[in-house]
């Protein structure tokens, strides 16, 4: 069995002359938690779009569950080991809550009253309200109700916690977080909440212009990654950094090192370095976000 | 449940149309009007593609609810053809209705036609339908509405004429005037056929378009 659930090698996808995907190497391990992280405009939903087979790549290739992805009418038996919330969180307006679950519920056969009903006290949802009388984040706890009550192998979440208020937020981390370990549910989602994503993710990947450009497991790079405040008497003159100072800035006497390897002889450099005091800090999710945007 | 809203108001103008038609007892006109407005309504229940329809105008919700539709375990075929087929069940239930109530409020009707020869009437205009529904079908896969509608008449328009152009076989406006079962007595087979092969070609294509079309 294939130890990836999603896998795409050199995906491309253009729109007219924007490269929305250009060359996307991607590999999600059956069982993770994978955050999808980039800029607005990043590429984050058409790779989504793409995986769930809405587009169509212009090269590359792009496989769920170790099957290539179909074109747009491909594979519908695939769609039902599949949870998937949208980017717009529209569904039908004119259904009710309950309504719209009674017309899901057909379509996948495995799927779960207890969650539903577990979903539907969670997330307090009234069952007949229509949808189009649901505040976004009530439209999102919907559609991660019908995403997550009938046992889907993979969750593909875009922009899952859009909306939502703090309490449901720290209702929901709790679920997903859950999801791994007690179905072997995969769960792979896209945001711009980094504080939430490094909560519950075990791997990241940060995409910008369509490419990759950092992945690995969370808790390796929060190790491997430190940030290094290099204090001189005077203000230095430019210093060539050891391999691995990814990301330097100087602000006057200050120079702030973003060090994704080699630590240890980049502090021994630091520190050899005439009036420099050095001081180590743990680098958080949203810095490793911005220095790598900020350098792409 | 999409639709609920456009029949309801086509409905209503049908009635009204009936209604005044049926104060004028001499009225020589109603089927004709009845026909057209039969036509608008297959054209306005039509629009079922793999999108959602609106029940008048633009809905923002509907149009995003696409992705959700689509991310549904089935195939697009099968969403075309159980939309498609729903609609064309609405119209022709739509038509059978407006039929009775026409026999029932028209007494010049009553008078100059005999049961058997109004119900193959209503059957041809039930098989006739099924061309401008799926012509609304078609464009819908590729046009947002209401430009879709505008696209379905003026294509069913064109088609019109051109059949009327070709052969009396072709002339599908023929089994509503000189082929119409209220004078022979039968029914147009020859404009019947030409109306579902047209229907036909129109599903296939947006089957087509629908299976291959990117949202």
């Amino acid at each position: 069995m294939n130890d990836f659930v999603i896998e795409t090698v050199g995906l491309r996808r253009a729109f007219g002359g924007h490269l929305a995907v250009n060359g996307l190497d991607l590999a999600v391990p059956r069982g993770s938690i994978f955050g999808f992280l980039g800029r607005n405009g990043a590429g984050k939903t058409t790779t989504i779009r793409l995986l769930l087979g809405f587009l169509r790549s212009g090269s590359g290739e792009a496989r769920v569950f170790g099957e290539p992805v179909a074109g747009p009418d491909g594979n519908a038996a695939l769609r039902r080991r599949i949870g998937y919330v949208s980017e717009n969180k529209y569904m039908y307006p004119y259904m009710t809550v309950g309504q719209i679950i009674r017309f899901t519920r057909p379509f996948f056969p495995r799927w779960h009253d207890d969650l539903e009903r577990r979903y539907l006290e969670i997330f307090n949802l009234p069952l007949n309200r229509k949808v189009s009388a649901l505040s976004k984040g009530m439209r999102t706890c919907l559609m991660l109700l019908l995403a997550m009550s009938h046992d889907a192998e993979l969750l593909i979440l875009d922009e899952p916690i859009e909306g939502l208020d703090p309490a449901v937020i720290e209702t929901l981390l709790k679920e997903l977080a859950a999801l791994p370990a007690a179905e072997g549910t995969t769960i792979f989602f896209s945001s711009h909440q980094l504080a939430e994503v490094e909560q519950i993710a075990d791997r990241i990947a940060i995409i910008d212009r369509g490419r990759n450009v950092l992945a690995g497991a969370l808790d390796d790079l929060k190790v491997q990654y430190q940030r290094l405040c290099v204090v001189f008497e005077r203000e230095p003159a430019p210093i060539a950094w050891l391999p691995g100072a990814d990301h330097v800035r100087q602000d006057g006497r200050t120079v702030s090192i973003l060090a994704s390897r080699n630590v240890e002889a980049i502090v021994e450099q630091a520190r050899s370095l005439p009036g420099a005091s050095v001081e180590r800090y743990p680098v958080s999710l949203k810095e490793i976000f911005l220095e790598h945007l900020r350098s792409n | 449940m999409e639709t609920r809203w456009r029949l309801l108001g086509m409905a209503m103008y049908l009635l009204i149309a009936l209604a005044l038609s049926s104060l004028n007892p001499a009225s020589t006109n109603v089927l004709t009007t009845l026909w057209f407005m039969l036509t608008f309504l297959a054209i306005s229940l039509g629009g079922s593609g793999v999108r959602s329809q609106a029940p008048l105008g633009f809905s923002e919700g509907l149009a995003g609810s696409t992705q959700f539709t689509l991310s549904l375990p089935v195939s697009r075929l099968r969403l075309l053809l159980v939309r498609a087929v729903a609609g064309m069940v609405e119209t022709a239930a739509a038509t059978a209705a407006v039929a009775c109530l026409t026999w029932a409020l028209i007494p010049n009707l009553r008078q100059t036609a005999v049961p058997g020869d109004f119900a193959r009437l209503v059957i041809t205009t039930i098989l006739y339908l099924s061309a401008p529904y799926c012509a609304h079908v078609f464009f819908t896969t590729w046009v947002e509405e209401p430009y879709s509608m505008a696209y379905a008449t003026f294509t069913l328009i064109l088609l019109l004429l051109v059949g009327h152009r070709l052969t009396p076989a072709t002339d599908i406006v023929r089994a509503f005037s000189q082929a119409s079962p209220l004078l022979t007595h039968r029914l147009p087979w020859p404009q019947l056929t030409a109306s579902v092969i047209l229907a036909l070609i129109l599903a296939f294509a947006a089957v087509q378009i629908v299976r291959r079309r990117e949202y």
